[in-house]
């Protein structure tokens, strides 16, 4: 069987190193920002770590904001008709 | 001669002999060939006193070729020629020749130099491609091609109207740069939005696009929409108004995608939000805005594809494109896998990959002429990007739980277009000046600066933190079997209940009224008859003395009155 690079990864303990990296990864990046002057086009930018902050702030009000919108739009799939596409099955038969 | 002749001759031309060839790798082999051969035909040039005819005392020029709609050319060329790649198992006539036709009427309203040509190709582009969402040869599809051909023929007629206007209004049919001060360009400008997906215009496009065939989504996905941009970009550049459409357009998207179950609906609004980015770009309008503009354009179509090709192929393997059906794919579609990660890691903009050096033009472009709310929403679309295709994408499809399916591996054709295609993304990454060469405008801007990196890093990897973390406390947006109320349900439920509400209430007046008027008429045809019937006064039977006697009291009256 061909290597395949993702079941390499299947291991707890790979995973965990990969995660490890990551961890590492954003932690230089975190204490990159001390030492790194920015160009930049507005003050905010000059906070302390902005963009850290921003994305991992935004992306978690994404998450929180998507599923109240679920919470209020949510319908089941047969909403608009019993035989809309969202409801289908995608006709295999002449493409397979 | 050949060469000289408007480029969607080619794919004209191409599209009506494919119809007879056999079907199989002959027919499949020749659709790939013609996007190669019209590209070639493109870079070759030949066109600089553009091709023009005569028409109705109109002078139509089919090929205005320039460096902006060059950029869209060569774009849509690769675009055909990775999407057909991609369909060459197709053993059938339609789709190849809708694809050929559809690409070169995008291609032919691309280097169209006036708006009647425009349109023409404009509307070409919405009646091909209906055929793309009707050969899924199913009810649902069949009611979403109907949606989406009446209003993209809507956007049609809405430009003929502005067009129209604009020629009595000017004189003039070039397609050139307008202001927004006039109802012929606010038509214009509404019918370039109803195929850019504006806000509340937008719903055609997860409508269809997830309800067209498996290689009909890939074709789509490039020519429509940016054909919309580039129909922007040459319209209106520095329109503020487009500023605050397209920073909408970016953020309203990310919401709904991060909870479609459909994963070609999340790529659906997913694309949406791109094109925000786009539009934003031509809305500040500056060179480099336009670039960017320009350049997220070409880079959005590969690896918009490669997202919509990698769930393709999971379709074709699987049967299924929703995410709570999918997952634990990485063990058997390894490169497919893959690719759906290069095409990940391209739309959210990590360095070395085609939206880094793209998105950060239109980035520039707003920071650069101080609109700090609207580059604050950017980079928090930016985030989002990155959670719906970035992540939920790849991640359901692939990883997270194992749904129990082991299919093969894609085909080895939409393995190769998908190779292609990530190829083309992490070279743009890699090298973005040749990219930047080709751009409408002659801007030295250098994306791989430490800080630009630095920063971009940090954005990406933290919303990846806050991912894993969220995933951790399972607060995560489940994967369900559901869908969400947009802005169509006005179209498809509210005003088709309203109008048979208000239908109702009139064939009830109706009835009432009727009813009220058959008593009234019946009671004054009552009274006629009281008045004028056999017994009536009026038609009562006089004696003829009476009579005479009548009339000599008339006479009496009428001699009295002559002589007094």
């Amino acid at each position: 069987m061909r290597f395949n690079p993702f079941i390499f990864f299947e291991k707890a303990s790979r995973l965990r190193v990969l995660l490890f990296t990551f961890l590492i990864l954003c932690f230089c990046l975190f204490v990159t920002d001390f030492f790194v002057k920015r160009y930049i086009y507005f003050e905010i930018e000059s906070t302390y770590n902005f963009y850290s902050i921003y994305g991992f702030i935004m992306f978690s009000i994404i998450i929180f904001g998507s599923r109240l919108l679920r919470l209020l739009l949510g319908r089941p799939e047969n909403f608009y008709a019993k035989k809309a596409v969202d409801n289908e099955d995608y006709p295999g038969k002449e493409e397979k | 001669m050949l060469a000289t002749l408007p480029l969607p001759f080619y794919f004209l031309v191409g599209g009506f002999i494919s119809i007879f060839l056999p079907k199989g790798t002959v027919k499949s082999s020749f659709v790939c060939l013609v996007p190669v051969i019209a590209l070639l035909v493109l870079l070759n040039g030949g066109w600089e006193e553009g091709f023009k005819i005569q028409f109705l005392g109109l002078e139509l020029n089919f090929m205005r070729v320039d460096k902006l709609s060059t950029v869209f050319g060569i774009i849509f060329c690769i675009a055909a020629f990775l999407g057909n790649l991609f369909a060459f198992h197709l053993r059938e006539s339609t789709q190849p020749f809708v694809a050929l036709i559809y690409s070169g009427a995008a291609i032919g309203a691309v280097f169209a130099g006036d708006l009647v040509t425009l349109f023409v190709y404009w509307e070409l582009t919405a009646i091909s491609s209906v055929f793309l969402i009707w050969a899924r040869k199913t009810e649902g599809a069949y009611h979403s091609g109907m949606r989406y051909l009446i209003i993209q023929v809507l956007s049609g007629v809405v430009l003929l109207f502005g067009v129209a206007l604009f020629y009595y209004e000017t004189g003039s049919i070039s397609f050139v740069k307008m202001e927004l001060n006039s109802l012929a360009t606010a038509l214009i400008f509404i019918a370039f939005g109803i195929k850019c997906a504006f806000p509340f215009l937008h719903n055609w496009l997860q409508d269809s696009y997830p309800s067209a065939t498996i290689t009909g989504t890939v074709i789509l996905s490039a020519f429509t929409t940016k054909l919309a941009v580039y129909a922007l970009a040459r319209g209106f550049p520095g329109t503020e108004l487009l500023i605050y459409i397209g920073a909408a357009m970016t953020v309203f998207p990310i919401f709904y995608a991060e909870v479609e179950n459909d994963l070609r609906k999340v790529l659906a609004y997913s694309l949406n939000n791109q094109l925000g980015f786009m539009v934003v770009g031509v809305g500040v309008g500056t060179e480099l805005a336009l670039n960017g503009t320009a350049a997220h354009a070409f880079s959005h179509i590969l690896y918009k594809a490669l997202l919509f090709m990698s769930v393709g192929a999971v379709l074709f393997r699987t049967g299924t494109s929703r995410a709570s059906e999918l997952g634990g794919l990485y063990r058997t579609m390894p490169l497919t896998a893959t690719f759906c990660l290069i095409g990940a890691a391209s739309i959210s903009a990590f360095p070395l990959f085609s939206g880094f050096v793209s998105k950060s033009l239109i980035m520039s472009g707003a920071g650069k002429e101080h609109y700090q709310i609207i580059w604050l929403i950017l980079v928090f679309a930016s985030a989002g990007v990155l959670s719906h295709s970035g992540i939920k994408v790849p991640y359901f499809t692939f990883f997270h739980h194992d749904s129990g399916k082991r299919p093969e591996e894609a085909p080895m054709h939409m393995l190769l277009a998908m190779g292609l295609t990530s190829i083309l993304c992490i070279y743009i990454g890699i090298f973005p000046n040749n990219l930047y060469a080709i751009m409408p405008f002659q801007v030295k801007y250098d994306p791989y600066t430490f800080e630009h990196i630095l920063t971009q890093l940090q954005l990406l990897c933290f919303a990846i933190l806050a991912f894993f973390i969220l995933s951790k406390m399972k607060q995560l947006p489940s994967e369900t079997r559901a869908i969400n109320l947009d802005f169509d349900w006005t179209y498809r439920v509210f005003l088709p209940s309203i109008t048979s509400k208000i239908l109702l209430f009139l064939e009830t007046v109706e009835q009432k009224g009727l009813s009220v008027l058959h008593k009234s008429l019946l009671l004054f045809l009552n009274k006629v008859y009281h008045v004028s019937g056999p017994e009536g006064v009026m038609t009562r039977i006089l004696t003829s003395g009476t009579m005479v006697l009548f009339i000599a009291i008339v006479l009496l009256i009428v001699l009295g009155i002559i002589l007094f």
